[in-house]
């Protein structure tokens, strides 16, 4: 693939060097069949110690309460609201893969589908965490569910934060059945092949009595494509309910009808980033590379880029619609964030999310290791910024100058960030070891030669 | 001969093009239990091996439908419960 002319009528294999279907088992059920290194204890380690760090500023802000945190009173939505909005949105690229790319019939998702599945569950985890803590009193979260009690106390169906328990609770559910489900034929191979009773005993219950049978993959297909039509609208509902938390109050800079596909596309952007990025260590270290090509990485390194000018699109609307549609308040805003008290914040986000990813243009970019790595890197902080200009510039300054105030987070509050972080790559971590991080049945699938030719159809 | 009871034939197949013709010919035999085996879905296989379509989508379709009716009704009691 290395000249310039392609012939286009040739489809060429996800999956470099024809490997045997033996050899498809080995490298991948590797992991789980080897005690973990040292660097695996190390990289545990380090992301234990960020989760305690996180543990502890929680701990603390349960005990002294939210003050411990940078909002005040204009500012009222601070980081918990921009790490969950992050989060979430990092889950994105796995569903995406997973469904939508599975209803194109893009082959290349097979090898990277299980493990972005894996991230999107523990990436709605994390964001799980800032609504459950956001108000400081975490035992009354029950309260977040309709159940008949005492109090005659309801939640509003009215309310798109509401809604967003229910979307990210369904996108969860349905995430993790689908993980599961593509879980199911792997778990039947390591079952196979395991010489442990104790592993033999948990792969035979996990695998639901799999043999392989045609009878039984004709119903797994079929499920498997239902369950990425539900996923496949939930990809666009959750980060477009996400936004009406902000779109549906009056607050200059959020009462927007772009921002549901604005939210949306900044979603994927960052989930494909943050995929790329772990994937990128996840196939050299257990030696994937022929499974997990450089063509997989440039064809997420073209998502990046093709999502980046979505993002670009609507940063360059917001200030058109601002300017046309003559709202004083709205223009304000807008002027203010680019070149108010946060214009470091809205120049960081926009020359990591808008600048940078334009270099992905070049093809030597696109398919060189270290480049996309960091470009991807990046990518991650713009978009942590965006949530963050988004957040905090509107509240700061808005219809009352007398109140406006300057948002400053504490350490509490960038505990809490690198706890967060901690917390996903513990059980990235975990994830690595204890299951087939890439889909054997899958990849098999897609191997030159796994087909029949239909020569005679 | 000997008196051994035939039970069934199984056969090992190398390439994906060999197991669908395979699978087509004992489909148009008079076998009534048969099935066939493999690591990963074979395109073609099911209407090689003249399989009806899989009934899940109804299934699918019957429990969301009356998820979502039901969730609806839920929605409605409560606010009648904030009403009164």
């Amino acid at each position: 693939m290395s000249s310039d002319t392609l012939d286009y009528t040739e489809e060429y294999s996800v999956i470099e060097g024809k490997p045997s279907l033996r050899s498809i088992d080995d490298v991948i059920s590797k992991p789980l069949d080897t005690k973990p290194d040292k660097k695996y204890y190390i990289a545990l380690a380090v992301t234990l110690s960020m989760m305690g760090i996180g543990g502890v500023a929680l701990l603390l802000t349960f005990y002294y309460g939210t003050g411990l945190w940078g909002n005040n009173n204009p500012v009222g939505w601070g980081l918990p609201i921009v790490n969950f909005v992050f989060w979430v949105g990092i889950g994105h690229a796995g569903t995406l893969i997973s469904a939508i790319l599975f209803l194109f019939r893009q082959k290349w998702r097979n090898g990277i589908a299980r493990f972005a599945e894996g991230m999107t569950i523990f990436a709605v985890m994390t964001a799980g965490i800032f609504p459950a803590i956001h108000t400081g009193r975490p035992w009354l979260d029950g309260y977040l569910f309709p159940y008949p009690n005492q109090h005659g106390l309801w939640v509003n169906f009215n309310s798109p934060l509401l809604w967003d328990v229910f979307a990210v609770s369904t996108y969860f559910t349905v995430s993790f059945i689908f993980w599961y489900v593509g879980l199911i034929p792997d778990f039947a191979i390591l079952r196979d092949r395991t010489k442990n009773k104790i592993k033999k005993t948990i792969y035979s219950i996990t695998s639901l009595g799999w043999r392989g049978s045609n009878r039984h993959w004709q119903h797994y297909e079929m499920v498997y494509l239902v369950l990425a039509g539900f996923a496949t609208p939930l990809v666009l509902s959750v980060h477009t309910i996400v936004s009406f938390d902000f779109a549906v109050s009056i607050l200059p800079g959020w009462h927007t009808t772009i921002f549901p596909p604005y939210f949306v596309a900044g979603a994927v952007f960052s989930g494909f980033a943050m995929v790329q990025n772990v994937l990128i260590f996840i196939r050299k270290i257990f030696n994937f590379e022929h499974i997990i090509t450089l063509d997989t990485m440039e064809k997420m390194n073209k998502v990046i880029l093709f999502t980046s000018m979505l993002v670009g699109y609507a940063y360059g609307m917001e200030f058109f619609i601002a300017w046309y549609s003559g709202v004083q308040i709205e223009q304000f805003t807008f002027v203010n964030r680019a070149l108010g008290p946060y214009a470091w914040a809205y120049w960081i986000m926009v020359t990591c999310n808008v600048l940078f990813p334009q270099l992905f243009w070049f093809k030597k970019i696109r398919r060189t290791i270290p480049y996309m790595f960091i470009i991807a890197v990046f990518v991650n902080v713009g978009m942590w910024f965006e949530r963050f200009v988004i957040t905090v510039t509107s509240l700061s300054r808005d219809y009352l100058p007398s109140s406006w105030a300057y948002f400053t987070p504490t350490i509490t509050d960038f505990a809490i960030l690198i706890g967060s972080f901690g917390f996903f790559f513990t059980f990235l971590l975990l994830f690595t070891k204890t299951l087939p991080v890439v889909s054997m049945a899958e990849v098999k699938a897609v191997v030159d030669g796994a087909q029949p030719s239909h020569e005679d159809h | 001969m000997d008196e051994k009871i035939l039970y069934g034939y199984s056969g090992l197949f190398d390439t994906p093009d060999e197991i669908i013709e395979a699978a087509e010919k004992v489909a148009d035999s008079k076998y009534e239990n048969y099935d066939v085996h493999t690591p990963y879905p074979v395109h073609g296989m099911d209407s090689a091996m003249k399989l009806k379509p899989s009934r899940l989508p109804y299934v699918a379709l019957v429990v969301g439908l009356s998820s979502m009716l039901g969730m609806l009704a839920f929605m409605y009691w409560i606010t009648q419960q904030i009403i009164q």
